[in-house]
């Protein structure tokens, strides 16, 4: 196994969120590719590009948007069991074309020990080690609770705007590659709390993975919804926030069994007085199967949306998402 | 009458209640006996400048695509409007209702008057008026014609539209008969829409929009699922409908 070396600040791709501390400890730059993909000028671009390669049309736009973002970055850590299904052949096809990657994996049984050994694989990747790692952790949770201090005053007082939040939860996955710059600037946005929109409206919770349509939340916002709940990107802020840095990472609802994340999602619910759900799903993504289990489990309304593209909501999305605002306005 | 004439026959704190649809705009509009209908193609409303020739001084409430062109009085979902529509043609408050539109299908679960659930196509407009459109044209018949087909077995593989015409072709060189196509072609429709019927079981299906003219269609849903398919007056008219009685919400 080839190692990083500590002097060249590398910058590391990850497809979805990991274990930030021993990016940390050996300095190496986290750089979540979903944001890398999602924020290029032309996104569908890149998706265009990754089947020009090969990469079949029906099957998920992150993985392809993926494919192309690794192209700037230094190596990838891709995380191979506990979010997509697909990241194993990424994985394959980039090392292939010769780039340095590592594969990690949520153990399917939430094993303490088999997560350890996988974090400790991934210090010995990017050259440093657990105890270099643990010293980090403070740090690490530090910044994620003013991230979970957002969703709070979201959820608490509507005082701050959900894109504004979505954004603060969904981008502790890399921290923005810098941690200490996105801890000042959620620290801007908890001292502005500048959100003074209506504080009436239906009041939706947001579950599943973050969305490719760009406009969601404004957009809701617009039509009278008020988001107050954004389970997998809460997740993402680890808001356990155990005092015991691994145990985090097992108490991370979203890469082990469904059960764990209807727990949070219910007790989400109650507590964030929520009245209705969107369930959000991917074109294509084995996570869409999930959604006979949340409307089984959950006794609040579903609206199950469904995404293929990058771009802003499309005309039948908001058709649908009218629908189901005025049909829960009629409720109350 | 054309949308235009019934416009300039709304009395002053008249109601207008309109649909613009993918394919055609309804409108209702209080007459003296109470709503009067009329139909145009959406294109012929968006360039003959009709939305323009909406008279002051009346209440207009709109639904469907085209909604947004109305300038204003009040938008309301589609689903709600139909809804609304159903419920005041009819003298039941439970049921299912499917409308099959231009472009789309809604299966909406109504359950002593209100909406419960409901279902709309997403990412494909198969087994809508369109489609049944161009499959008409393909079989040279008109759609009446062709809707007049019962569905009694699958005959089409095809999920997408432009890929059913090319099966359209091939079976048609296979020396198929029209009829037996226009069946099949009334079959695949029902079978877009069996799973959603399937998830509001009911054991009445109110069936409004364009594509319930077709009666060979009605019939097909009627044998297969045991349920008492219900027309109301005026199928079509259910969005324009709806808008028109939800002023008085």
């Amino acid at each position: 196994m080839r190692h990083m070396t500590e002097e060249i600040r590398p910058r590391i791709g990850i497809t979805t969120t990991v274990p930030l501390e021993p990016f940390m400890a050996s300095g190496a730059v986290p750089v979540d590719l979903n944001n890398l993909f999602i924020t290029d000028a032309v996104p569908n671009i890149l998706v265009e590009e990754a089947q020009v390669k090969g990469y079949p049309r029906n099957i998920c736009t992150w993985i392809k948007g993926l494919y192309k973002a690794s192209e700037r970055v230094d190596a990838v850590v891709g995380v191979v069991r506990g979010d997509c299904s697909n990241t194993g052949s990424l994985l394959e096809t980039l090392e292939r074309e010769g780039k340095l990657v590592q594969p990690f994996s949520y153990p399917f049984d939430r094993n303490r020990k088999l997560l350890v050994d996988e974090i400790e694989r991934l210090c010995v990747f990017l050259g440093t080690d657990m105890d270099k790692a643990g010293y980090t952790a403070d740090e690490v949770e530090r910044i994620r609770k003013l991230s979970r201090e957002v969703d709070k005053r979201r959820w608490k007082h509507l005082s701050i705007s959900a894109e504004d939040t979505h954004l603060a939860l969904v981008s502790t996955s890399d921290m923005n590659s810098n941690p200490e710059g996105f801890g000042r600037y959620l620290e801007d946005i908890l001292e502005k709390e500048n959100h003074r929109g209506p504080d009436d409206g239906v009041r939706l919770g947001y579950i599943g993975v973050p969305p490719i349509i760009g406009d969601l939340f404004p957009r809701i916002e617009a039509l009278g919804g008020r988001t107050v709940f954004f389970e997998v990107q809460r997740q993402f802020a680890m808001p356990s926030g155990s005092d015991d840095w691994i145990q985090r990472y097992l108490d991370y609802t979203y890469p082990y069994d469904i059960a764990s994340r209807v727990d949070d999602i219910k007790e989400q619910i109650m507590k964030r007085k929520i009245e209705g759900i969107i369930h959000y799903v991917q074109s294509f993504c084995h996570r869409q199967i999930d959604d006979i289990i949340f409307r089984h489990e959950l006794d609040t309304p579903i609206l199950t949306m469904e995404g293929n593209l990058p771009g802003p909501m499309d005309e039948r999305t908001q058709l649908r998402l009218e629908t189901f605002l005025d049909v829960l306005e009629d409720g109350q | 009458m054309t949308p235009l004439e019934l416009l300039e026959m709304v009395p002053a704190g008249g109601r207008v209640g309109l649909d613009v649809g993918s394919r055609s705009t309804k409108i209702a509009v209080s007459g003296e006996m109470g709503p009067v209908i009329g139909i145009m193609d959406t294109i012929e409303v968006m360039y003959g400048g009709v939305l323009e020739r909406i008279p002051g001084g009346v209440e207009v409430v709109s639904t469907g695509y085209g909604r947004n062109k109305v300038k204003g009085g009040k938008k309301i979902p589609e689903i709600r409007a139909h809804t609304v529509g159903a419920l005041k043609s009819l003298d039941i408050d439970t049921f299912t209702l499917l409308d099959i539109g231009g472009q789309d299908f809604k299966v909406v679960r109504v359950e002593n008057g209100s909406i419960r659930d409901f279902h709309m196509n997403d990412k494909c407009a198969a087994g809508t008026g369109r489609f049944l459109e161009k499959m008409a044209e393909m079989l040279h018949m008109t759609l009446e014609e062709l809707g007049s087909h019962r569905g009694d077995s699958k005959i089409l593989e095809s999920t997408c539209s432009v890929f059913t015409e090319t099966e359209l072709i091939s079976l048609l060189m296979e020396g198929a008969s029209r009829d037996r196509l226009a069946g099949g072609v009334v079959y695949s429709v029902y079978e877009r829409i069996r799973p959603y019927l399937r998830m509001f079981p009911s054991d009445i299906v109110v069936f409004t929009g364009g594509v319930s003219g077709c009666s060979g269609l009605v019939d097909t849903i009627k044998e297969n699922t045991g349920s008492c398919v219900v027309l109301p007056k005026n199928p079509q008219f259910m969005g324009a409908l709806g808008c028109y009685h939800a002023v008085m919400r």
